[in-house]
């Protein structure tokens, strides 16, 4: 009866409450039926769909309309339900948000490795399924961390969750800490549903002060030996004015992707750079032509091969394997690039919306891999840019398949110089016939346009390169080369592109792999001229033909032909071997490569080659990282992105005599080079944390010589962290790089001092402020520019030395006004005499030359759970070169002998704007 | 009550003085014939909390003045009748640089010649009322704005900086002034029919109708100094004076809709058709006598069509939750430039901002807008048969800018709001004034100059080959006052 009476009062209970009103489950008419206002009912109702859900039934009076009263009216006639927000996805983005926000913000660097990362965030892998390659893709987790699970797993053990996960032998802590985000471990936090994540930037830029000289340099008549003429002064002459690149002009990127879990993915983008002809004017095949795109499919779980997984991707894709020797496809240079920590690359094929353009692969690629064997076959057909030889028109230099330049006579047909002898038909009779065109090299051009926009402006240089009248009597002494004969041209070469990789790992950790692809060049012939003939061809004037004569031309002289007087072919095809293994807490692995040139293809050893091996020892505070590469001149593989110092073609012609160039655009091949400088050298990199108080931040020394002129450097960099409070850190660095340390007496000798200090504290709610200051100095031998007094006529004094100096302060804030708004900004001022500075912000890595001052100020707004904005505004005010303004604005004027003339600075004042909105629903 | 609503519909107080805009620059919007009329310069969002937020409101229920966005606003407003009137304050850089050569005669760069500061302001009204019947709203408003300003002012100096690296003192020869003043206005009133089929629900159609006019004066003097005429002589450099005198008159209308699909978002559309105003004016242009050559003087009778370019906006509101309350708007426009003549392309202009309610109700807002504009230009040459030849070309220029802004509640239905821009653009254009008219010898037919004792002046009037660089760097703060009821 008791319990009857019980059962009774709850069902009473239960009815009243059901009676009531539910404020987070109510529609705004059952609000209105409550005894309030209308205004009063729509206030609730808004509150709960525009501010929060209620949690209880107090946060009425968060509501400006509900004073206390009304709530004690309210209180009897309504309830507050548990309500919990049951999007699983919502859910897991709150979670992982702010690893989110620091992958987007090393975007800029990562070349759209933080798409992969962010899809395993939001849909993290199985940790008892996963292979080698799939723990060593992800940030920070190491062959040493990858062995220790898979050995671990191997036994039959089960890793339950992230404790059990924290507890495997021979894990880091590091590797655990950023791998317990990217895994599951018995069911996945979120359940499989289409995921859709779309992007627009809208960012404006200046050119780098490289491309800018490039395109500031103009095409003028040769006045050598032409005394007679006056050059005009036109700033049409440039391409920088022929194209008003003054104007500010929008990069725009969108970007759309797609996917069902892990398994169906897809997705599309657009970047329209800078100097773009713009989304406008594009017809719809003009925009898929430039847009990347894919669709793939991924599967761990394969039906009827046990713990084996595919991929199968359309369209653009990325391949990497081994140390990025033989493929590793981007168009981007990266220092010091060592496969650890964060500077990592994702092993295999993975989807690829980055911004690269030129090395993109485009057509199909098909992973397999399980425990024990893996295997892709990749095929890409994608149009290239390359630089054109061309003629006086701009039209393609042809070539035959037997490799002579054709020519066309008056009458049209198609003949080539045999010697002297003119040669209408071949030996078995038939008639000439051109179908390859003649190229230099590929390259990713500065200035996108298309090529009846470059042709245009190509027919105004060379008309610009003759002085519009010639005195009657005169004669025109024209340069030794008169026109424009190297050109860049867009999708100009059909690239035919296959190749796999096939690797077995007979024992946890340990692998070996072999690598190959070959691109077959359907209608073109890549041809590079010897180390002499290469001036001739490239440098305008032969005055400076004997100037420029630099061992470091070889570089450019090595470049790959396919056709040379010792071969002759119609494709490129690099092959690699590599491997590693893990043997205790060090992980050793390499790779050697080969470019097919003058050997086998499959000897090794008689081809330009190049090799890189490293070790990487961790103990739970402390890491070794030793790192020796080799790359030969004649190494030249674009698919290539491996460890080095400094970028291909750097201190060649390309790099510091574009005026002398028969078109400057031709250095476009060192301002966007993507591949390693031949060199070969030993890095030794550690991080030591002491104590919570003491680290040892990444220090590395690296020795290397450049093997194109035999230069030899040594760089050295380390910095220590003290952390006496948790609220409050400072930060040492010092580094030190000598050029040419083993011959002083050279000429390319400098040895450079760098010194930072920098505090930071640490404050509440994740609000970060800090002060950085740096001092550099840097010793050559004089320059003429540095040393000199600003006179005419030659030195008048001795100078034993340069001595450049220079520093930089900046203080960095950022301020979290909620986890909705964020406020980040900067302001850094600058010295520097002939040196440069860099500085991170935001997203993005800057340079600065000379002295100026800086300030960034960026906005970011959760507007929403799934919807993201940020704006960024950076003003940077700058001198940046020294120009002569010589009295009477004549240089020639021999009244200036034994003159003063003056030295000037040009003042910049850039703004830039970056305005991106990201919705993921 | 609804007389009461209906007075404020008439009682609507419209307040509206333009003293100027913000360009010398022929900025284009409409599309005059060439060297008939100016170009004027296109206005963004008078409403300070659509300013704010980067221009967008294709869609806005917080602010009467939306409703000069779009008409079919007036039935998605959240009061039934408001009143808000906005003034903006503009301070504008103009900086005009010459290309610079360096010893070998190549181009490496621009230097200042020239930099104006100025600051002018506007001011704009709107205001509506709406009543319901059953599921129907019915509203009406009114506003007046300006359109597009035709205002500018530059002065430019004309110096020798002969000997300036020995501190000699540069003499001034003349000096170029362009004094513009004017707007074109536009006074529409506007309707709107709203059906409501749920909470949060509803479509809209709207219409607004207005006359458009403008009074321009625009002036444009180059003086020679005392020290020119002492050394020169006097009567002998001639002064020059342009001034034109005109009028635009014509009317305009635009559609509209709106939607409010659900708690969540809110879609707007407008379009506004090819309008053609007509303009009537004299263009004057005087130069003095000089030595054998008698006074010049030019009257051209200005009378034909002015035209604007049909418009498309397009726009959405979202209204996510959000523990600070939060509004995003977005809006994309195309322009049909296209319209008016083949020397210009359709644009699309972007407009993006959010509201976040920071504290105590007090909204944070920010905002981004890229807007591209034309610039007219001509270049005159002679074919290979001798004949002259005019070519009239367009320019584009985009203006970025970045917004932010807030707003206090004065009082119960009465709320302040503020606005802060920051745009600038960066484009090629030819010189305002060309050297050549400075030299002395054209007028005394003396061999050398006296004004530029310099043989190695040369004074020509810089072309195409050697444009100025322009950079113009605009602030504006916009503030506005509602009332809503």
């Amino acid at each position: 009866m008791k319990k009857l009476f019980l059962m009774f009062l709850v069902l009473i209970f239960i009815g009243l409450l059901a009676a009531k009103v539910d404020l987070n489950t109510a529609s705004l008419s059952e609000l209105k039926q409550l005894p309030i206002t209308e205004a009063q009912a729509r206030d609730i109702y808004e509150y709960r769909t525009f501010v929060k859900i209620f949690e209880s039934i107090f946060d009425l009076r968060q509501i400006p309309s509900i004073d206390q009263r009304t709530m004690n009216l309210l209180r009897p006639l309504v309830v507050v339900s548990l309500y919990t927000e049951t999007d699983d996805i919502a859910l897991r983005r709150e979670e992982i948000q702010y690893l989110i926000e620091r992958l987007d913000s090393n975007e800029g660097a990562s070349e759209g490795m933080a798409d992969v990362w962010q899809d395993y965030l939001m849909t993290p892998q199985n940790v008892n399924r996963m292979h080698f390659n799939d723990f060593v893709s992800l940030p920070n987790v190491s062959a040493v961390d990858a062995a220790a699970i898979l050995k671990r797993v191997a036994r039959g053990d089960t890793i339950a969750d992230t404790r059990d996960l924290r507890n495997t032998l021979g894990l880091s802590y590091y590797g655990y800490s950023n791998l317990r985000n990217y895994v599951y471990f018995k069911e996945p936090p979120v359940k499989n549903r289409m995921m859709f994540d779309a992007q627009i930037q809208y960012s404006t830029r200046y050119f780098e002060e490289g491309q800018y000289d490039m395109l500031h340099e103009p095409f003028l008549p040769s006045d050598y030996g032409n005394n007679w003429l006056t050059i005009p002064q036109s700033k049409r002459t440039a391409y920088w004015g022929y194209f008003d690149l003054d104007q500010v002009q929008p990069d725009i990127a969108m970007k759309l992707r797609m996917r069902y879990g892990n398994n169906y993915k897809m997705g599309i983008m657009h970047n329209s750079p800078k100097a773009h002809k713009g989304l406008q004017y594009m017809n719809s095949e003009e925009f898929l032509d430039d847009s990347k795109y894919f669709a793939g499919y991924e599967n761990t779980k394969l039906p009827w091969l046990d713990n084996t997984s595919l991929k199968l991707y359309l369209g653009h894709y990325r391949a990497t394997y081994g140390e990025g020797l033989t493929m590793e496809n981007t168009d981007f240079y990266s220092a010091r690039k060592t496969g650890f920590g964060f500077s990592k690359r994702i092993m295999g094929i993975t989807p690829d919306l980055s911004k690269t353009q030129q090395y993109s692969l485009k057509g199909a690629a098909i992973e397999i891999a399980n425990p024990k064997f893996g295997a892709s076959f990749f095929v890409s057909q994608d149009d290239k840019d390359g630089i054109a030889y061309i003629t006086e028109d701009g039209k393609y230099i042809m070539r035959d398949e037997y490799g002579h330049d054709v020519f066309t006579d008056a009458n049209g047909d198609q003949y080539f110089m045999d010697g002297s002898v003119v040669r209408y038909t071949y030996d078995d009779g038939s008639a000439v016939r051109a179908d390859k065109k003649k190229f230099f090299s590929f390259v990713t051009p500065s200035l996108p346009y298309d090529n009846d926009t470059m042709l245009e402006a190509e027919a105004h240089m060379n008309a610009s390169l003759y002085p519009e009248t010639i005195p009657a009597g005169a004669s025109y002494a024209p340069y030794h080369i008169q026109y424009i004969n190297l050109a860049p041209r867009r999708d100009a070469i059909r690239e035919k592109l296959w190749g796999t990789h096939l690797e077995v790992s007979p024992l946890i950790g340990t692998r070996l792999g072999f690598t190959t692809y070959t691109a077959l060049y359907d209608d073109a012939h890549f041809v590079v001229p010897g180390f002499r003939d290469l001036l001739p061809l490239t440098i305008r004037d032969s005055y400076y033909h004997p100037k420029l004569q630099k061992t470091m031309n070889a570089e450019i002289s090595n470049l790959y032909s396919t056709q040379t007087d010792r071969y002759s072919r119609d494709y490129r095809r690099v092959i690699g071997i590599d491997g590693g293994t893990v043997i205790g807490n060090t992980a050793i692995q390499g790779e050697y490569a080969e470019l097919s040139k003058y050997g086998e293809d499959l000897k090794l050893g008689d081809d330009p080659k190049a090799f890189l091996i490293s070790s990487h020892t961790q103990f739970e505070n402390l890491y070794f990282i030793t790192l020796m590469r080799n790359y030969d001149v004649g190494f030249d593989n674009p698919y290539s992105n491996s460890f080095s110092e400094h970028e291909r073609f750097d201190d060649t012609i390309l790099e510091k005599n574009i005026y002398a160039l028969t078109n400057p655009l031709v250095s476009d091949i060192f301002q966007n080079s993507n591949q390693s400088q031949p060199e070969r050298g030993v890095y030794f990199e550690t991080r030591y944390k002491f104590n919570n108080y003491f680290t040892v931040g990444r220090s590395y020394l690296d020795l290397w010589e450049r093997l194109t002129d035999g230069r030899r450097s040594a760089r050295f960099q380390s910095e220590l962290e003290f952390r006496p409070l948790y609220q409050l850190g400072m930060r040492l660095r010092y580094k030190n790089q000598v050029n040419r340390y083993d011959d002083t007496a050279e000429r390319g000798v400098s040895k450079t001092n760098e010194y930072t200090m920098a505090i930071r504290t640490f404050l509440s709610n994740r609000d970060f402020l800090e002060l950085e200051y740096r001092y550099n100095t840097v010793l050559s031998p004089p320059y003429t520019s540095l040393t000199n007094p600003a006179e005419p006529g030659n030195n008048t004094m001795a100078a034993a030395q340069t001595l450049m100096t220079g520093d930089y302060i900046g203080v960095n804030y950022t301020h979290n006004f909620t986890p909705s708004v964020k406020l980040q900004g900067s302001f850094v001022y600058w010295y520097g005499h002939g040196i440069s500075h860099w500085d991170w912000e935001d997203m993005e890595i800057d340079f600065m030359g000379e002295r100026g001052a800086k300030a960034w100020i960026a906005i970011s707004s959760r507007i929403s759970n799934n919807m993201y904005m940020n704006i960024k505004f950076r003003n940077k005010t700058y001198q940046d070169k020294e120009i002569r303004i010589r009295q009477y604005n004549d240089p020639n004027d021999p009244a200036l002998d034994g003159q003063l003339t003056y030295a000037e600075r040009v003042e910049h004042s850039e703004n830039t704007i970056r305005f991106s909105l990201d919705y993921r629903f | 009550m609804l007389l009461n609503k209906s007075l404020m519909i008439f009682g609507l107080l419209l307040l509206v003085s333009v003293l100027g805009a913000f360009s010398v620059s022929d900025n284009y919007y409409g599309h005059p014939p060439y060297g008939q009329a100016s170009l004027g310069q296109r206005y963004g969002a008078l409403d300070a909390r659509s300013f704010a937020m980067g221009g967008a409101g294709a869609f806005g229920t917080m602010r009467a003045g939306a409703i000069a966005f779009n008409p079919a606003n007036i039935t998605v407003q959240d009061d039934f009748a408001g009143l808000s009137i906005a003034g903006m304050i503009n301070r504008t850089e103009d900086t005009r640089m010459l290309p610079l050569y360096n010893s070998f005669d190549s181009y490496i760069d621009d230097s200042v010649y020239a930099s104006n500061i100025n600051a002018f302001s506007d001011f704009a009204g709107a205001g509506y009322a709406s009543v319901r019947f059953n599921r129907m709203r019915f509203g009406l408003g009114a506003y007046h704005a300006p359109v597009l300003s035709f205002s500018g002012k530059y002065v430019e100096e004309i110096r020798n900086n002969r000997n300036t690296d020995n501190d000699s003192y540069p003499e001034k020869i003349a000096q170029n002034e362009i004094d513009n003043d004017g707007a074109l206005m536009k006074t529409a009133m506007a309707v709107s029919l709203g059906y409501e089929i749920g909470d949060y629900l509803n479509a809209n159609l709207g219409v607004d109708y207005g006359l458009m006019a403008a009074d321009v004066s625009q002036l444009t003097t180059i003086r020679w100094s005392d020290w020119a005429h002492q050394t020169v002589g006097a009567d002998i450099l001639p002064d020059y004076t342009r001034s034109r005198d005109w009028e635009l008159s014509g009317e305009q209308m635009k559609l509209g809709a709106t939607l409010r699909v659900g708690p969540r978002w809110g879609l707007g559309l407008t379009y506004t058709p090819k309008t053609t105003l007509e303009i009537t004016g004299t263009d004057m242009a005087i130069r003095d006598a000089y030595p054998g050559i008698a006074m010049d003087s030019t009257l051209v009778v200005m009378d034909g069509d002015y035209e604007l370019a049909p418009e498309f906006r397009a726009g959405f509101s979202y209204f996510p939750r959000n523990i600070l309350r939060t509004v995003f708007n977005m809006d994309l426009e195309m322009v049909q430039y296209s319209e008016l003549s083949d020397i210009y392309d359709d644009v699309f202009n972007v407009y993006a901002g959010v509201e976040h309610h920071v504290v105590n109700r007090i909204p944070l807002r920010m905002g981004f807008q890229a807007v591209s504009s034309y610039f007219q230009t001509k270049e005159e040459f002679t074919d290979t048969t001798g004949q002259n030849i005019t070519f009239v070309s367009a320019k584009k220029v985009i203006s970025p800018m970045i917004t932010a802004g807030s707003s206090v509640q004065l009082y119960k239905n009465v709320v302040l709001d503020l606005g802060f821009g920051y745009s600038w653009r960066e484009y090629q254009a030819l010189d305002l004034f060309g050297d050549k008219y400075y030299d002395d010898t054209v007028y005394t037919g003396a061999a050398n100059e006296q004004l530029w004792p310099n043989t190695y002046i040369d004074l020509q009037n810089r072309d195409w080959d050697n444009p100025d660089k322009v950079k113009e760097n605009i602030i504006t703060l916009n503030a506005g006052i509602s009332f809503s009821w």
